[in-house]
């Protein structure tokens, strides 16, 4: 592994959108319904423990992955189960929980300091439900608890936009991610904490615990992948880790008081002026309780990497950002001749490129599909070196091994070389539906 | 205006899948986005999108294209009073250029957008822009005297042969507008080369003794024991001549000074790449000088002539600034874009001074280039990929 203390990366990306959260954390109170979605938990494969109507308790295991019997994941709040959802081919999508809160939490055992072996901080983590938040590269799923991790990338900062900056709640979880880091140090000597140069935080005291790295943070490049990317010097590093601080204080708190955290940072923002802001909530939280439906796409997670939410208004498992982006069409006659002083580009076509107008996000698509014209700007913001529109080519051809070749898997699914393409074309759909297919196959 | 757009908006239902004509798609998707733009939103994971799109792709060359565009229709009026020996206004000037050029633009635009619209509606694709900057592009590289079947013969084979049987615009390897004009040339050569630049009959230009022969012509045609720069200062070509452009020669390439106008639009907004056209310009210049080295007195004058004139006379700039930039058929990676640019202005000079036959060489040294386009992307693509820390399953 390469040994910088700061990545200054070539590739620019600088769009910038108006409505960024503010700093301030507020705590939400429990809602009185709970629900843990699976939107965002790849590649499980739900097996339930509990039925509708149970009575469960705060902590206690919900279900596990068929695929990996060992890794539960855990009510976060005590209560009754209230419904089960089904989506399409009856795939469990989420599990409401009304809450009750005079039931007293699950008690495990207090851990005042790190297990002293990798074996030990694997089998409490699983026991305590903490697994499902890991991920792994390349295929950004749940590592197999009986893998070692060849490195842990730890993500101090999301680099998309609207998602929870650190340094407005450090003072609240500093010590849990110092804690955090002890437990992670039992599981792999290479741990590297990416940090967004930009942003002001001291992370000497971590210094000499990981591997700390500041990435002068054009757009996604502070992402794990990206991260690996420009750090690694063999290919050992492809399988890596990786966690957010998120999971460093829920491990660290679980760890301490012997009950399953269930706090988490989150940030709304779209919303209105007075409800963006940073908040800290209950896992499984229900929205509506704080931001009811307007008339706005609901995105869970990143604008370039998020999921458009349809019905469920649950905070889904891992989700830290909630945006609302406006949808309202605007008509005028020939747009494309507009000087554009006003629109939000990367490329020099519109003045707004010169000009950053900062605008609220849209979901205007601004144009039509068509084929791709060989413009280039795609290879120009791929944050992992990748000639997108070479590895488009492969990948429509289904050449799948040269599509390896030229680096598929280093693919990060940032997002932006979509965001840039002026045919419209979904890239990073097409890299993410390849690779999700390669992992079925590699592990059917 | 957001009157017609909601009508246009509830037609719609007629053109979408099972209505009744669901096989108009394209041509309905066509005038609605040309007059509004897109109204789609975002699917999939990507929840915003930049604002450029393709429309506004074509548009900016279009524009960039404006300005060499007008002088070409002034300057065909120009020629046209100089060769017939008479003073005229400058509305009158303009007036004889439109009444020429017009007629050769608008057969290009109706016949291409007949074949355009044909092949979209066949093989279910969408009407793409690129065909307005094709239909501008083939007249511009034209004589003002051609006459109008072969404008449409060529804009058809450009269209359907240079682009369409490979599936439109983003899948051709040529440039279509040179694809045409290359089947014009080769079809009709009397026609593209010769006396033909000026907008008189030959036999009207013989009744002044004018004589319109271009700076290549001249410089193609000087035999020893003249030097080309003597022959060109003879017939009446300056550098300066050259650089503005009220010079004999295709519509639109004559003005050196207003393609670099065109080129600075097309760099400034990114559209173009400036890596292509500083790469031609290296390629004529290194190729130009290796010339003047070799120059004795058993060889042709042609190959003594400077760097400076290669660059200025011709359709040199014109090809380098509008027709080699084109992305679709100019290779995709920033590397192969200084070889291919390179290799243009190479064979440019080479093809002008060694063969004889042509003493114009930039079409077909880019659409050579054209076809070598992907070997290169190719060749730049696995060396980047040999650097790459392998990712494998």
């Amino acid at each position: 592994m390469k040994k910088p203390e700061r990545i200054t990366i070539k590739k620019v990306f600088d769009v910038r959108f108006k409505g960024e959260p503010s700093p301030e954390c507020r705590v939400l109170p429990v809602s009185p319904r709970i629900g843990v979605s699976l939107a965002n938990l790849p590649s499980i494969k739900p097996k339930l423990v509990v039925a509708e109507s149970d009575t469960v308790v705060q902590g206690q295991a919900l279900f596990y992955d068929k695929t990996n019997p060992h890794v539960y994941v855990h009510a976060p709040v005590s209560g009754t189960v209230h419904r089960l959802v089904y989506g399409p081919r009856r795939q469990l999508q989420c599990i409401e929980i009304a809450t009750n809160s005079a039931l007293p939490p699950l008690a495990f055992e207090r851990l005042l300091t790190p297990p002293t072996s990798a074996a030990d901080t694997k089998s409490a983590l699983l026991e305590r439900g903490l697994w499902a938040y890991w991920r792994q590269l390349p295929f950004n799923t749940i590592p197999r608890p009986q893998d070692t991790p060849p490195a842990i990338v730890v993500q101090l900062a999301n680099p998309e936009p609207f998602h929870p900056r650190l340094s407005a709640v450090l003072p609240r979880v500093a010590n849990d991610i110092t804690a955090g880091l002890r437990i992670l140090q039992t599981l792999c000597p290479t741990i590297i904490v990416v940090a967004d140069a930009n942003e002001s935080i001291n992370l000497d005291d971590w210094s000499d615990m990981a591997q700390v790295v500041r990435v002068d943070a054009d757009f996604n490049h502070c992402s794990p992948g990206a991260a690996i990317y420009h750090l690694k010097d063999s290919d050992t590093y492809n399988h890596a880790w990786y966690c957010d601080w998120q999971f460093l204080v829920k491990i660290a708190q679980t760890f301490a008081t012997g009950v399953y955290a269930n706090q988490s940072y989150i940030t709304l923002s779209g919303y209105s002026d007075t409800a963006d802001a940073h908040y800290q909530v209950t896992d499984g939280m229900d929205l509506t309780t704080v931001a009811p439906p307007i008339a706005k796409r609901m995105v869970w997670g990143g604008l370039f990497s998020g999921i458009a939410a349809a019905e469920s208004f649950f905070l889904p498992v891992g989700i830290d950002a909630v945006s609302w982006v406006d949808t309202t069409e605007t008509v005028s006659l020939m747009p494309f001749l507009a000087l554009g002083a006003a629109k939000p580009s990367f490329t020099r076509a519109y003045l707004g490129h010169f000009l950053k107008p900062f605008t609220p996000p849209s979901t205007a698509l601004g144009g039509s599909y068509r084929d791709c014209v060989s413009c280039g700007h795609c290879e120009t913001v791929c944050p992992v070196h990748l000639m997108p529109q070479s590895l488009l080519r492969q990948v429509n051809a289904d050449d799948t091994d040269t599509a390896i070749r030229y680096g598929l898997l280093d693919c990060t699914q940032c997002g932006v070389c979509t965001y840039v393409c002026p045919a419209k074309i979904d890239l990073s759909a097409q890299f993410t539906a390849t690779k999700d297919r390669l992992y079925n196959e590699v592990n059917a | 205006m957001k009157f017609l757009y909601r009508r246009l908006q509830a037609l719609a239902p007629l053109f979408e899948k099972g209505g009744r004509f669901e096989r108009l798609y394209p041509l309905y998707e066509a005038v609605v986005t040309i007059h509004f733009g897109s109204s789609d939103t975002t699917r999939g994971r990507v929840q915003v999108r930049d604002a450029l799109d393709t429309k506004r792709f074509m548009i900016l060359v279009i524009i960039a294209l404006i300005p060499v565009t007008l002088f070409g229709i002034y300057n065909v009026g120009y020629q046209f009073y100089a060769a017939i020996g008479e003073p005229a206004s400058f509305g009158s000037m303009v007036m004889k250029g439109l009444t020429v050029f017009m007629p050769i633009l608008l057969t290009s635009y109706a016949v291409g957008g007949f074949w355009e619209v044909l092949f979209a509606v066949v093989r279910k694709h969408e009407i793409n822009e690129g065909f307005l900057v094709t239909g501008l592009l083939f007249p511009l590289t034209l004589p003002p005297t051609i006459p109008l079947w072969q404008v449409a013969l060529g804009i058809s084979f450009g269209i359907v042969i240079g682009k369409e049987v490979f599936g439109g615009t983003g899948k051709n390897f040529l440039n279509p507008a040179l694809t045409a004009r290359a089947f014009v040339y080769f079809s009709y050569p009397a026609y593209l080369s010769g006396e033909v630049w000026t907008a008189v009959s030959s036999s009207a230009s013989r009744l002044v003794g004018y004589t319109s022969a271009t700076p290549l012509g001249v410089a193609a045609a000087t035999a020893q024991p003249q030097a080309v720069t003597d022959a060109l200062s003879e017939a009446g070509y300056t550098v300066m001549h050259c650089m503005i452009g009220l010079i004999p020669g295709s519509i639109g390439e004559t003005s050196v000074l207003l393609c670099l106008v065109g080129a600075a639009i097309l760099i400034v907004t990114g559209v173009a790449s400036w890596r292509t056209m500083v790469g031609s310009v290296l390629g004529v210049v290194v190729t130009a000088t290796v010339l003047n080295g070799l120059v004795s007195d058993t060889t042709i004058p042609f190959l003594g002539m400077s760097p400076l004139w290669h660059l200025v006379v011709g359709s040199f700039a014109f090809g380098a600034v509008f027709m080699a930039t084109d992305p679709v058929s100019s290779p995709d990676l920033k590397p192969s874009k200084w070889v291919y640019g390179f290799g243009i202005g190479v064979l440019t000079v080479l093809i002008r001074v060694v063969n004889p036959a042509y003493p114009e060489g930039v079409m077909l040294a880019i659409l050579l280039m054209n076809v070598f386009a992907p070997l290169m992307d190719y060749s730049v693509a696995e060396y980047r990929v040999r650097k790459r820390i392998p990712n494998g399953l």
